[in-house]
């Protein structure tokens, strides 16, 4: 029998082909395009510019600002659950190695955190004092819309879009691709 | 005056102070024009030429040292978009200050709405953060905003920033520099006052003629819409006639020769009466069709012509309405963008 006609040689090329087609292509060019989308967080759409305007660095001034939040409460009112949980939580949401979806999570948390710290401030606290919380507080929401603003969201639907439907979503269940936090996007 | 030309009238009342009413109120932010200053545009018409002219020269130098730019707005509302939507939306299209510095500012102020709202460019927004901004605001703005004094507010604004800026980038220039080169080109060219005292007419007008243009088009509508209406009227009129049915001819009655009745044919030889008029149904049907056809094809044609005319002239008024550089050196915004962050009146 000639090597073509050979039929157990025929299925293993197939199934050779058919794994090339689903890991090396499929999800090779699924994960290209998820680490587009991770730079785009990490480092913006435009580089050229002297300081970073990028989902991370949002989240990093952002983690900044909500500790000077809680650093001031310390000092005018003294420490509490509540400012403890803002510097935890303004940490985690500055780590580059944390999950997406960790560092998501612990800034929805924060944004609550950080409306009842000013609440509190606000009414023990004499306008003088209060100067400098207003400022990281008002800092900490400039970063929020910023956030809200980037073009990470929509690079983030897009891609799970991607694998939402077929072959896309066959592909990413098989080399083990979720969906990408959008950041309420 | 019939029923239906009562309703036309009114209908075309209504629509005619629809347009007005809503012609000058609230314009997207994609669709606001600058102004021929390029860096002011009074809507709202608070600011004083003195306050405007500071602004102009004072952003001339500033531009020429850093290529920042400083954009003062006023109108009276942003609709339905929320005052930071619009002021960023504005930002972007215009591309305020350097697009490769990221140096612009715009300073957006809603009269009607009573509310303002600033925003930089990414190379400013280290500068200028939200907490800064509202540092500005309770600083520079707030007060004169509270109490209507507009022009006193938006000018201190203006300064506190443009020296801010000028900081930021060690340019050498001032706002009394501004105001020096502004009062010489008042007093020694009055041209050039004139034309900057119509500077921001013309930006209002630029926005008016899209406004007043939008009237002519309803009134021009409602006019063709009457028109077709009172033909339709007359020519069911005309069909009516054209249908009438002739009367019957009168009776045969016996002639001279009497009845002579030729192979027992009756009435043969009399009087037969005038041949009746043969109604020609089909033909006054075709004629009253093609009447009909030519009459609408007429009347479309006026407006197809008419829409025609518009969107033509419409486009034209709107690319000839737009940023037109004014003389003595050609004004533009620099392509800037922002990526928002900026701070207004209300809480965050």
């Amino acid at each position: 029998m000639r090597l073509d006609e050979n039929r157990k040689i025929a299925w293993a090329v197939l199934v050779v082909c058919v794994l090339l087609s689903v890991f090396a292509f499929g999800g090779a060019a699924l994960g290209r395009e998820r680490r587009k989308v991770m730079r785009v967080f990490n480092d913006g759409t435009d580089t050229s510019l002297a300081t970073r305007h990028s989902m991370d660095a949002y989240l990093d001034a952002a983690g900044e600002s909500a500790g000077i939040m809680a650093n001031e409460a310390e000092a005018r009112v003294g420490a509490s659950d509540l400012s403890a949980a803002v510097l935890e939580n303004a940490a985690l949401i500055g780590e580059d190695s944390a999950d997406l979806d960790a560092r998501f999570k612990a800034y929805t948390d924060l944004k609550g955190q950080v409306e009842k710290l000013y609440n509190n401030m606000y009414s023990a606290v004499s306008s003088e004092d209060f100067r400098d919380f207003k400022l990281a507080y008002d800092d900490f929401w400039g970063y929020d819309d910023m956030i809200g603003r980037d073009e990470y969201h929509k690079l983030a639907k897009s891609y799970n879009g991607l694998i939402s439907g077929f072959p896309g979503g066959v592909v990413a269940t098989l080399t083990g691709q979720g969906n990408m936090n959008t950041f309420g996007g | 005056m019939t029923m239906k030309k009562l309703i036309c009238a009114c209908l075309a009342a209504v629509l005619l102070l629809s347009i007005g009413a809503l012609a000058d109120t609230y314009v997207a932010a994609k669709k606001l024009k600058p102004s021929d200053e390029v860096y002011v545009l009074d809507r709202s018409g608070v600011l004083t030429d003195a306050t405007k002219g500071e602004i102009l020269f004072s952003n001339d130098l500033l531009n020429e040292a850093c290529g920042a730019q400083i954009a003062v707005v006023t109108l009276g509302t942003t609709g339905n978009e929320a005052i930071d939507d619009y002021a960023t939306e504005l930002f972007n299209t215009w591309g305020v200050g350097d697009a490769g510095k990221g140096n612009g500012f715009l300073l957006l102020l809603a009269i009607d709405d009573d509310d303002y709202y600033a925003v930089c460019g990414d190379g400013l927004q280290p500068k200028f953060t939200s907490g800064a901004l509202k540092d500005y605001f309770d600083r520079y703005l707030e007060a004169d905003f509270a109490a209507r004094r507009y022009d006193a507010g938006v000018k201190k604004f203006f300064e506190a920033v443009f020296k801010r800026v000028a900081d930021t980038y060690n340019a050498d220039v001032t706002v009394e520099q501004g105001i020096a080169a502004y009062k010489a080109s008042a007093t020694g060219a009055p041209q050039r006052a004139a034309q900057f005292g119509g500077g921001s007419n013309r930006g209002r007008a630029d926005d008016d003629d899209d406004a007043s243009f939008g009237m002519i088009l309803g009134v021009l509508v409602v006019i063709v819409l009457i028109l077709l209406l009172t033909r339709t009227m007359r020519r069911r009129r005309y069909r009516r006639n054209v249908f009438v049915t002739p009367p019957p001819p009168p009776p045969p009655t016996v002639g001279p020769g009497g009845y002579r009745g030729v192979d027992n044919m009756p009435g043969a030889g009399g009087y037969r009466g005038p041949t009746p008029i043969p109604r020609r149904r089909g033909s006054s049907f075709l004629d009253g069709m093609f009447f009909g056809m030519l009459n609408s094809s007429g009347g479309s044609h006026h407006s197809s012509g008419g829409s025609h005319r518009s969107s033509g002239g419409g486009g034209f008024r709107s690319s000839g309405g737009g940023f037109r550089s004014s003389g003595g050196g050609s004004r533009s915004f620099g392509g800037g963008h922002s990526s928002g962050g900026g701070a207004g009146r209300g809480r965050h």
